[in-house]
């Protein structure tokens, strides 16, 4: 069942890849190009794709303005898909990112112990103080007029690797934690001594052997990382500090259609249930991941064996 | 009992400076560009910049700037450049609210997510726990912002049973004050009743696995008895940490999205607002005292958490 | 001729798997009977049903998937199938359970003394203000010393023997005519596990209480039991008087189980004939000490004690020479060996291999050791990486000492033939495998680079007794075949003198005692070896105390 939505979630980034297809061939319509003056056919008459007083045309359920326009004429279909790869191909990289670095993080703290590791602890503890969004919107308020400057390494203002990197950043200790955790456990286990009686110097170790032993716990934690990321995009985009308009992101998009709510609704439900959509899709997915790698836990699936 | 108390503390203190110089470093070091222009609002005179930079130390060493930046935002002086409105007092103004949403989300995130919790983990494996763990997973996937938005205008605005948003202050109407609260309330809860209840449904679950759990049984007590007197107290303990970090984080400006949508006028909206507007000073502020809150709560839930289990008093 | 307490007849338990003939018989039709004030022994090795069995009277076996049938009847009422308000009634009350680890079996939240009264109180034997001090009494009655303050202790600070204690004024506090005791004592070390086998048979003489008591260890049945039933596979394959079946074992399984336990009257080794005497020892430790610093209550002056894990030890093996080891939990022989094979740095003394002084040897000098000073470790399940492949795990070392992949491959092979095992066996992984195999594979591990000296750490401990004997069988030849010296290392004194040449003890970190094997088991110098082989329980019925 689990498994099911994994497909889901695999179909929505299909979906997501193959917008510039639709947008192209099928709804014949670019994301960022306003259209407030256009007219369309509706039922043989011609029809303000934008209305005098500002509202937009509801979902026609074909090609063109599939689900409707917004307030400045754009395609809502059009925009829903490119702002799922904005906002996945965000979520997937920043994901990513955080695995990486909660990977060496907890692997190098729980290894070498003693002040490596207080030292680590105290950094995680120090991110872990800030409540996630508020941190995430710190930094993405912080970056968001001049960009980054950390040394030699710079980025650009409202660039897509600038959320990418707060957010990774933020979810850091929420993965690093358990990873700690799992290769402090490691630690004491014989093996490990065993491997050291043989010679294995530290690198070796690390990677050799207690990373084999760590990826069950990554490969759990991976789709709620991504789904959690996904979820902080919207989030700093509906704050205004994450996706920068006219780049659609399904955040921004639900932030310009609340102020429409009681005219346009379909331009709040569409993004927000593509979104909620996705991070369902990943969150059971992900449960079932994790229910399949320990089998202890009474699932709530049922008992499956993979 | 007292030495571990006294390490807590000790470690506070640390943990509050070293909160202190990351938000600085966030604030005044990372980004590229001039601070000073930064701060200073959407079209600023040159003289308005030079007097923003001397007063936060822009063109001295990093160990000065720091210095002032905390006595600005500390000492209650510093302003939003952008409102001309003192930043300390416009946080002052929002708590209440803050504090109404957090404390209402709170109790009812922990009753239902309790209740839940263990109902899923009695009924482990039928379809009344498949249907909860599946609205969990549905809670916890729902946008807050998205929902509240939702909730304000289909239940409040068309609807009409509720109101759509604002805030009224408890000394004014107490009756008007719940009622405008039940929506924000409910929509911020619902995630982490989604949490909270697999939290607590794991817990639950792995504690009756324990051997103490089949000592309890063997002593002749009943399976209520054993849930209530054993199980229950024993995944509990989790629960409490997690609590104090969420309910820290909700006061301290996560509810940020939710007041933001009912339009509650409390610290989060604030901040909020600033961001849009790229105003330093108010966010740098909520971040500080957001953090400074969380880490005073944690270290007074740690402090429960050892009088709860024993055994922590030992290791930590 | 009383009326049986107990009579089991035909139990079976089945364990119902994921498809329709996946059914696991853990008990296969097992009948017995206890009588009043009997001590009756269910023995047998691990799987073999014997803890499913008793579980499954008082219907403890907590898994859903279970199929219990048969009949057990306690007096007038059946005890398989029984409700569960029936079962509640007579749990703790007329039918007790002692279990193996009273760290987990105890709820660490809270204290003791709570946790003996709960029982009287829910049996409804006394008022809450007469149960706590029935909890004290109870707890001085099994030795607990202090026991007005101990009866507000936490489970974790008292010591296993005492938490064991507890367990048994628990089961004890409303006067049950049946004690169940699984594993009572595994967990304990030899002279704690005598006090605790003492403190039973007391209590059986005074409360005339029927105990079934199920163990692997056949010292502990032969020092305790009146009647013994030896289980194999979910059947009881033989029952009789403990003289009877220790005397004239009937069954086949039996008679294996019976002869590969080793015993403290048993023969001893020969010392297999040695390559270069001579040439003065393998390995020397001089007044060895490792110290730990002690976790801080950091604020006060002066800070606290170390921890002296090993506290001056000077030892020696020579060549071809296996020195055995021996103490109780606590007394620094594993933090030994490690410091031996330099896993551990030694805080004062010296450490040398072969007249090489290896105490302060950096990583690069102790790369080269490893070929010749090696370490076989207790826990088979532990001491294998379940992530790799056996193969990976015993060609390890070869590839750190740049070996060639094609020579690495012929040398594993030769390696797992040599162990017992198969060439196949190496591209299994580990949890395919059963305990005394991970042995074999560690044991391979060790040899992989054709050492000198190899450092056994309770190699042996966590098998099943007839799996031990095979692997001490395959230590020897080894030894035989390849010269090697044994630093053996155990808990187990029986084990020790099968294996050793010469033996030494080990208390509190120093060594206090160290003679060739047969002097030291015959006439001990110290009060401590002699207290600890007092303690041994031996698997002679006729020699039991009492």
């Amino acid at each position: 069942m689990a498994l099911a939505f994994g497909v889901l979630f695999v179909v929505l980034v299909l979906g997501a890849l193959a917008a510039p297809l639709w947008a192209s061939s099928v709804a014949d319509r670019e994301p960022n190009r306003t259209n407030e003056t256009g007219k369309i056919e509706v039922d043989g008459k011609q029809v303000d794709v934008v209305s005098l007083e500002g509202v937009p045309i509801g979902p026609q359920w074909r090609g063109e303005y599939f689900l409707g326009a917004d307030a400045n004429g754009r395609d809502v279909m059009v925009r829903l898909l490119y702002g799922a790869r904005n906002s996945l191909l965000i979520g997937l990289a920043a994901a990513l990112l955080t695995t990486i670095l909660a990977t060496i993080v907890g692997l190098v703290a729980g290894y070498f112990g003693r002040w490596v590791d207080a030292v680590a602890r105290s950094a995680l503890d120090v991110i872990w103080a800030f409540p996630v969004i508020l941190l995430g919107v710190a930094l993405g308020t912080s970056l968001a007029v001049g960009g980054l400057r950390i040394g030699p390494f710079e980025l650009e203002a409202g660039s897509m690797a600038i959320s990418v990197l707060v957010i990774a950043v933020v979810y850091v200790p929420y993965m690093a934690r358990p990873i700690r955790g799992e290769v402090l456990a490691l630690r004491e286990r014989e093996f490990v001594e065993a491997a050291r009686a043989q010679g294995v110097g530290p690198l070796r170790m690390m990677a050799g052997e207690l990373l084999p032993n760590l990826t069950s716990t990554i490969i759990v934690f991976a789709p709620l990382m991504v789904a959690n990321a996904v979820l902080l995009e919207a989030a700093l985009s509906f704050l205004g500090v994450g996706v920068v308009p006219p780049d659609p992101s399904w955040g921004n998009m639900i932030d310009a259609g609340v102020d429409k709510l009681v005219t346009a609704p379909h331009l709040a439900i569409a993004p927000g249930l593509m979104l909620v959509l996705t991070v369902l899709a990943l969150n059971v997915f992900g449960d079932g991941v994790r229910d399949a790698f320990d089998p202890r836990s009474d699932s709530a699936w049922g008992t499956r064996r993979i | 009992m007292t030495g571990f108390v006294l390490r807590r503390l000790a470690q506070m203190v640390v943990v509050l400076f070293a909160v202190s110089v990351l938000t600085f470093l966030i604030f005044n070091v990372i980004p590229n560009g001039d601070p000073a222009s930064r701060m200073a609002g959407k079209s600023p005179t040159e003289s308005q910049v030079e007097a923003i930079r001397a007063e936060w130390g822009f063109d001295e060493s990093l160990p000065v700037q720091y210095v002032k930046t905390m006595e600005q935002v500390l000492g209650g002086s510093a302003i939003s450049y952008f409102t001309q409105l003192n930043v300390r007092e416009e946080i002052a103004r929002g708590l209440p609210a803050t504090l109404s949403l957090a404390v209402g989300a709170a109790i009812l995130w922990m009753t239902m997510g309790i209740a839940l919790g263990l109902l899923g983990a009695l009924r482990a494996g039928r379809l009344s726990d498949r249907l909860i763990t599946f609205f969990a997973l549905a809670g916890v996937s729902l946008p807050v912002f998205w929902l509240g938005a939702l909730m304000a205008y289909y239940l409040g605005f068309k609807a009409g049973w509720f109101p759509n948003g604002g805030y009224v202050p408890f000394t004014e109407d107490p009756l008007d004050w719940a009622y405008h609260l039940v929506l924000p309330c409910t929509a911020l809860a619902i995630l982490f009743i989604g949490f909270y209840s697999r939290v607590l449904r794991s817990s639950v679950l792995d504690t009756m696995s324990e051997d103490f759990v089949r000592t309890a049984r063997a002593k002749g007590l009943g399976e209520r008895q054993v849930l209530v007197r054993h199980v229950l107290r024993n995944s509990m303990i989790p629960i409490v940490t997690l609590w104090g970090l969420d309910f820290g984080a909700v006061v301290a400006g996560g509810a940020i999205l939710t007041e933001t949508v009912f339009d509650l006028q409390g610290v989060g909206q604030y901040a909020a607002e600033s961001v849009g507007q790229l105003d330093v000073p108010p966010v740098l502020a909520v971040t500080l005292f957001g953090a400074f809150f969380i880490v005073v709560l944690n270290t007074v839930v740690d402090i429960v958490y050892a009088a709860l289990d024993p055994r922590i008093r030992i290791t930590a | 001729m009383s009326a049986p307490l107990l009579t089991v007849s035909d139990l079976a338990v089945a364990f119902e798997g994921e498809g329709e003939n996946d059914v696991t018989r853990a008990v296969d039709g097992v009948s017995l009977e206890l009588a009043p004030g009997e001590i009756l022994a269910l023995v047998g090795e691990s799987g073999c049903g014997k803890s499913v069995t008793a579980l499954s009277l008082i219907g403890l076996l907590g898994a859903a998937n279970a199929v219990t049938t048969g009949s057990a009847r306690y007096g007038d009422s059946e005890l398989i199938g029984a409700s569960d308000d029936e079962l509640r009634r007579l749990r703790g009350k007329e039918l007790a359970m002692v279990f193996q680890d009273p760290l987990s079996s105890l709820n660490p939240v809270l204290r003791v003394g709570d946790q003996i009264a709960e029982q009287i109180l829910v049996h409804g034997q006394a008022s809450r203000a007469d149960a706590r001090a029935r909890a004290v009494e109870l707890l001085e009655r099994v030795g607990i010393p202090r026991p007005q303050q101990r009866v507000d202790s936490y489970p974790h600070e008292l010591s296993g023997g005492m938490r064991q204690r507890v367990m048994i004024a628990m089961a004890l506090s409303c006067a049950p005519r049946i004690l169940i005791a699984d594993e009572p004592t595994t967990a304990l070390d030899v002279t704690v596990q005598a006090q605790i086998l003492d403190l039973i048979r007391e209590l059986r003489a005074e409360t005339g209480a029927g105990v079934l008591l199920i163990t692997h260890d056949f010292g502990v049945v032969a020092e305790l039991a009146d009647r013994i039933a030896v289980m194999d596979a979910g059947r009881i394959v033989e029952q009789g008087t403990v003289e009877d079946v220790f005397e004239r074992p009937q069954d086949a399984h039996t008679q294996r189980l019976l002869a590969a336990v080793p015993r403290l009257d048993g023969p001893l080794r020969e010392r297999p004939a040695v390559a270069a005497a001579g040439d003065g020892p393998i390995l020397a430790l001089e007044n060895l000490a490792v110290a730990f610093p002690a976790r801080g209550r950091g604020l006060r002056r002066g800070g606290p004690e170390p921890l002296r894990a090993v506290d001056g030890v000077t030892l020696s093996i020579d060549p071809g020479e296996t020195v055995g080891l021996v103490g109780e939990s606590g007394c620094g022989k594993s933090t030994l060996a490690r410091a031996a094979v330099r896993l551990l740095d030694p805080t004062r003394g010296s450490v040398s291999f072969a007249g090489r002084d290896i105490t302060r040897a950096r990583r690069r000098e102790l790369d080269s050791l490893r070929a010749d000073l090696q370490i076989v470790f207790q826990d088979p399940y532990g001491s294998l990486n379940p992530r790799k492949k056996a193969r990976d795990i015993v060609g390890l070392p070869l590839r750190l000492n740049g070996v060639s992949k094609a020579e690495t491959a012929k040398r594993i092979d030769a390696l797992l033939e040599r162990v017992g095992l198969e060439r196949a066996h190496g591209d299994r992984w580990p949890h395919e495998f059963s305990g005394g195999q991970r042995q074999r594979i560690g044991i391979a591990r060790a040899l992989a680079l054709d050492p000198r000296l190899v450092v056994l750490d309770e190699p042996v401990s966590a098998l099943d007794v007839s799996v031990q004997a095979q692997i001490l069988e395959l230590l020897d030849d080894l030894q035989r075949e390849l010269g090697l010296s044994y630093l053996f290392i155990s808990h187990d004194l029986s084990v020790v003198r099968q294996v050793s040449d010469r033996v030494a003890v080990m208390q509190a970190g120093k060594l206090v005692e160290i003679a060739p094997v047969a002097e030291l088991y015959a006439r001990p110098a110290h009060p401590y070896t002699a207290a600890l082989l007092r303690a041994v329980p031996v698997p002679d019925p006729r020699r039991r105390a009492a």
